[in-house]
């Protein structure tokens, strides 16, 4: 890659060229006279300094204009080649753009499909089942009716599987316009959508109150929240009553959200796989679900331009944080 | 109980057939009319077709539109529909499986009065509809029913 004629190295070379030409000239007309002195009669050679003078300038002006013909020339030549290189990056660009396009398009009409044809197959399947138990329910006998209520069940854990899918590959997709959230204002709406699966468990949770404003995308904070809660009251010891605790710190124009458990806890060797999509540290049997949830928090949080993270050992619960951007810059750490 | 009809648009026999016993056992199987495509949402409402007998073919007083059909999508019946100037009233519900944002908002944008996603649970199916026939049938004011059209 050659160096633009604009460039200070390049300057210093137009420099040393056109002193080098200037040398040349200068020993030119040295070896000129020299010669000239030499063939003429003395008397005749005298008259010859103003003929020297004249001459040195023309050679050098021409010596000169000659240089700066072949740098312009060559100034233009690299602009050429810049044009040219822009364009063919410029055209590379909107190739790509095209092809990613085209991907997103091809990804968004996948996950339509996912909704909507997955759906209803699984709908007719969960729906006559259920049929089957209510409407003929006496006339199966007990492992008749356990074979339908086994498919009713499969079904519904596919219908939580595709859901969870889809908001997963949606975080990918949805654009996020970032704006202050009220942090207790997220958590009471999750706590609502909640209500009957907290009630059930007879889960404890306790939220700091005032919780502060940060960064972020409503709705996929609110996703991102009920999947933290989802996973604090779902990894209880057998008999053990959930008991959750949530609160915040902020730090440092940033704000920590904690959701802290009294769960089995999780080893430190699994702490990073959890997050990772269909990632499952126990069966299905004992705690069902879709392995989904936690990659569903580090994704959204990630979009939100934010990080998460745990501190757990087994046996002593976990404790998640997400950390968001404060919508209040001026509060001290 | 209400002896409204109630317009269900949907192409899937399974959906009919579930919806049907929805319908059945909240006790409101006799008012469900049914149209398997789009087209046949246009003449059922037009009283066209087969469709003129208003006695066997009640005008309803609600619509349930799935939005992928044969012949004339879910969104274009709504535009038409919207476009007639005695039916436009008429207040839809769309029931569809569709939970794009994408649909959410044309179907809204076109004139929907509420947008409702088929759960894959039958008992949330039949809440669904028991919701559906008290809001839109014995809570909420409807529009006054369109004159009968002179036959075509």
């Amino acid at each position: 890659m050659e160096q633009t004629p604009r460039s200070p190295a390049a300057g210093a070379a137009a420099r040393t060229v056109a002193f080098v030409y200037l040398g040349v000239a200068l020993l030119f007309l040295t070896i000129l006279d020299v010669v000239l002195h030499r063939l003429l009669p003395p008397a005749q050679a005298g008259n010859l300094s103003l003929w020297k003078g004249v001459a040195f300038i023309l050679v050098s002006a021409g010596l000169l204009y000659l240089e700066r013909r072949r740098s312009e020339e060559r100034h233009r030549r690299l602009q050429e080649m810049e044009e040219r290189q822009a364009q063919e990056l410029a055209a590379r660009v909107a190739e790509r753009t095209a092809e990613l396009e085209q991907s997103r398009a091809e990804l968004e009409a996948f996950s339509y499909s996912v909704s909507h044809d997955l759906r209803a197959p699984l709908r007719a399947v969960e729906g006559f089942s259920q049929a089957l138990l209510e409407d003929y329910g006496d006339t199966l006998d007990e492992s008749g009716r356990d074979y339908a209520e086994r498919l009713v069940l499969a079904a519904h854990n596919m219908d939580a599987l595709i859901r969870d899918l889809l908001a997963y590959s949606q975080l990918s997709r949805t654009e996020m316009t970032l704006v202050p959230v009220d942090l207790g204002q997220v958590v009471a709406e999750v706590r609502r959508a909640m209500e009957a699966e907290l009630a059930e468990k007879k889960a404890r949770v306790v939220v700091e109150p005032n919780l502060p404003s940060v960064i972020a995308h409503p709705t996929t904070l609110v996703q991102v929240v009920l999947n933290l809660l989802r996973n604090a009251v779902k990894f209880v010891a057998p008999g053990e009553v959930p008991r959750v605790q949530v609160y915040a710190s902020p730090q440092a124009g940033k704000v920590r959200l904690y959701v802290r458990d009294n769960g089995i806890g999780i080893d430190p060797r699994h702490q990073e796989r959890v997050f990772l999509p269909f990632e499952r540290l126990h069966g299905a049997d004992r705690y069902p679900g879709t392995g989904i949830g936690l990659s569903i928090v580090r994704r959204g949080v990630e979009r939100m331009g934010g990080k998460v993270g745990l501190r757990s050992a087994v046996g002593e619960g976990s404790r998640f944080w997400i950390e968001l951007r404060s919508a209040d810059p001026g509060a001290k750490a | 109980m209400s002896i409204e009809t109630i317009l269900l648009v949907e192409d899937n026999p399974d959906d009919v057939l579930l919806i049907k016993r929805a319908f059945k056992k909240a006790g409101l199987g006799h008012s469900l009319q049914v149209a398997t495509h789009g087209e046949e949402a246009v003449d059922y409402l037009a009283g066209g077709g087969g469709f003129a007998d208003r006695d066997k073919h009640p005008f309803p007083a609600l619509v349930l539109l799935d939005l992928q059909l044969p012949r004339r999508s879910g969104h274009e019946v709504l535009a038409w529909l919207r476009d007639q100037e005695d039916l436009r009233r008429l207040p839809v519900v769309v029931l569809t499986s569709s939970r794009e944002p994408s649909d959410i908002n044309r179907a809204y944008d076109l004139g929907a009065n509420s947008y409702l996603v088929k759960p894959v649970s039958f008992d949330a199916l039949l809440d669904m509809v028991q919701v559906v026939e008290r809001y839109w049938l014995a809570l909420a004011e409807r529009p006054e029913a369109p004159r009968a059209r002179p036959p075509r």
